[in-house]
């Protein structure tokens, strides 16, 4: 059987792709919420020591393993798994790896969309009227009131903006790997990094914009993103549990599609340096770029207290406000929400692969059939998002169990496969296989032993913190359940958790007898490849 | 700004922007391959492993 196989045209195509599916609105938004919320100085350390023992080992554990898959003939993390361990029950492992994607684009489409729904309510100077109610006017925008709140078609609303994203999303997933998501990256990574650039000139420049307010300076804004706050706060489990989170999901590691991207790779192709130079670009946007842009210009305008807050309220409520009390308002504003429409749509795009990829080579759907099928389920799905919006229960519910505990899940079965399954030799000499520069032999023991403990560790931490309400103590513990289990356990649950919650279940069994049917198929294939042997 | 905090900005954005700039430096002065990452034609499913 013959088919149109995809793969890269070039490779700054590759290490844009995977820069462009790691950039998004976290490097803008949740990274200098962060880093000015732990002090500057002691986040800094956590997060670069993080970044070397858990971000750049997975990363690299991952373009090899993507790579190895597709030189065996498979792109989806169920076939990869398969093929790199020979045994059957395998494919189960790589589950999460073509879930993980498809659940959190039901809602990430949803942001996108107030994204660029932002971006032309600015345009058109709604953001910058005096006066303006910018927590109302979000409010009423993505339906926090009441669920279906958000259900509506106008130009000035998130419904029509939603159905644009979601239509572009597909329309360049089915224009394929190159000709799509090549394309939108090869212009739209370096057009983020200018329109950043640009905004970040202006914030830099701004000096102190209210004589009336002069200990609101530059100065003082940039103090309060970078001075350093108490070194004993690296003492604090916390910070490293922030900090060793955000370096995970800023570099879209653990989730399926650095893995689906490296395995359009040939199995000569570099991935040592394209990894780290995706990582690094990543790096640049997030700290050089993300870390000097939000939290200062929240603090010019209005002090300490706006620039820490959730990153929803930093986004689309204070910096609104910032950006009203700036000459040219409308016009940076303007830029700064299709600078994170971009963000985002990079990164959107990343993760409708794995499921394409998925779709093709395990139930041999052709192109059109498998977009149908996963812009179905998508569909559904994102409705579901849209329409429960009260309190932005739905999105909160998918992030968490979907994009965050199941993330950390995969990210751990990876590395555990990497270094202890197929074992760090191996994946020592496949990774260096055609690099274009050698990985540092300190590597090797911290991907033996350091980070599959510390994402473990991460993982045990987190879950018992963000879902058991463990206040990571061990002379005093305290357990108190959070939302997210009450939600769905406690004497008064939210019926909308709970429906989603329900939703997520059916999703995984779904993905689950899709996964076994591709693997009927590729015990086909497997008994047929071995009579030719034979 | 405390002469502590332009030491952790400069450290954290000069690191990452040298790293990125180093990294983009490899890649642009890497011998050129000996094939085309582009590979977009029929293949035999069979025959993937000999790719």
């Amino acid at each position: 059987m013959s088919y149109v196989k995809e793969a890269w045209s070039s490779r700054l195509g590759v290490i844009l792709a995977v820069a462009g599916s790691a950039v998004g609105l976290g490097n803008f938004l949740r990274f200098p919420g962060l880093a000015a919320k732990y002090g500057g100085g002691p986040f800094m350390v956590a997060y670069f020591v993080s970044l070397l023992l858990v971000g750049l080992p997975i990363c690299w554990a991952e373009w090899t393993m993507g790579r190895e898959g597709g030189a065996r003939g498979f792109h989806s993390s169920p076939g990869i798994f398969r093929a790199l361990l020979g045994k059957r029950w395998t494919q189960y492992l790589g589950l999460l790896g073509v879930l993980i994607p498809v659940g959190i684009y039901l809602y990430y489409v949803v942001i996108e969309a107030w994204c660029l729904g932002y971006a032309y309510e600015a345009a058109r100077g709604t953001l910058t009227q005096p006066g303006f109610d910018y927590a109302g006017f979000f409010a009423k925008y993505t339906g926090i009131a009441a669920d279906g709140g958000a259900f509506r078609f106008s130009p000035d609303s998130a419904g029509f903006w939603l159905a644009i994203v979601f239509g572009l999303n597909f329309y360049f997933i089915y224009r394929g790997l190159s000709k799509g998501i090549e394309k939108v990256c090869l212009y739209g990574m370096p057009l983020l990094i200018v329109i950043a650039l640009i905004i970040l000139a202006r914030v830099l420049t701004l000096g102190t914009p209210d004589p009336a307010h002069p200990e609101l300076n530059i100065d003082a804004a940039l103090g309060r993103m970078w001075n350093p706050g108490d070194w004993s706060a690296l003492r604090d489990p916390q910070l490293w549990l922030a900090a060793a989170g955000q370096i995970f999901f800023t570099l879209s590691v653990g989730f399926g599609v650095i893995i689906n991207y490296a395995s359009y790779l040939r199995r000569r192709d570099d991935v040592v340096l394209s990894g780290l130079t995706a990582t690094a670009a990543n790096e640049f946007c997030e700290v050089g770029l993300g870390g000097l842009i939000t939290v200062p210009a929240a603090y010019l305008f209005f002090g300490a207290a706006a620039s820490v807050g959730s990153v929803f309220g930093l986004a689309f409520n204070v910096l609104p406000a910032v950006f009203a009390h700036m000459p040219f308002g409308a016009f940076f504003a303007t830029l700064f929400f299709f600078l994170l429409f971009i963000a985002a749509i990079t990164s959107s795009l990343s993760i409708l692969q794995p499921g394409i990829a998925f779709l093709e080579e395990g139930l041999s759907l052709s192109r059109k059939a498998s977009v149908s099928l996963l812009g179905f389920v998508t569909g559904v799905g994102t409705l579901i998002v849209w329409w429960f919006s009260k309190d932005l229960k739905a999105i909160d519910t998918i992030d968490f169990w979907i994009g965050t505990v199941a993330i950390y899940v995969q990210g751990t079965i990876m590395i555990i496969v990497f270094s202890w399954v197929l074992g760090v030799e191996q994946g020592w000499k496949q990774a260096h296989e055609g690099a274009e520069i050698r990985i540092p032999a300190i590597f090797k023991p911290i991907l033996r032993y350091v980070t599959p403990t510390l994402l473990l560790l991460i993982l045990f931490a987190f879950v018992l913190s963000s879902a058991f309400g463990w206040n990571l103590s061990f002379s005093a513990p305290v357990f108190a359940p959070s939302s997210y289990v009450t939600d769905l356990f406690g004497d008064t649950p939210n019926p909308v958790a709970r429906f989603v919650a329900l939703f997520i279940v059916m999703l995984i069994l779904f993905t689950a007898l899709l996964v076994q049917l591709a693997g009927k198929k590729w015990d086909v294939r497997e008994e047929k490849k071995a009579v030719s042997v034979s | 700004m405390t002469t502590a905090g332009w030491i952790t900005l400069i450290a954290s954005v000069g690191s990452t922007t040298l790293l990125l700039a180093w990294c983009i430096y490899k890649v642009l002065t890497a011998p050129s391959r000996d094939h085309e990452l582009a590979h977009v034609e029929p293949i035999d499913v069979d025959k993937a492993d000999e790719r």
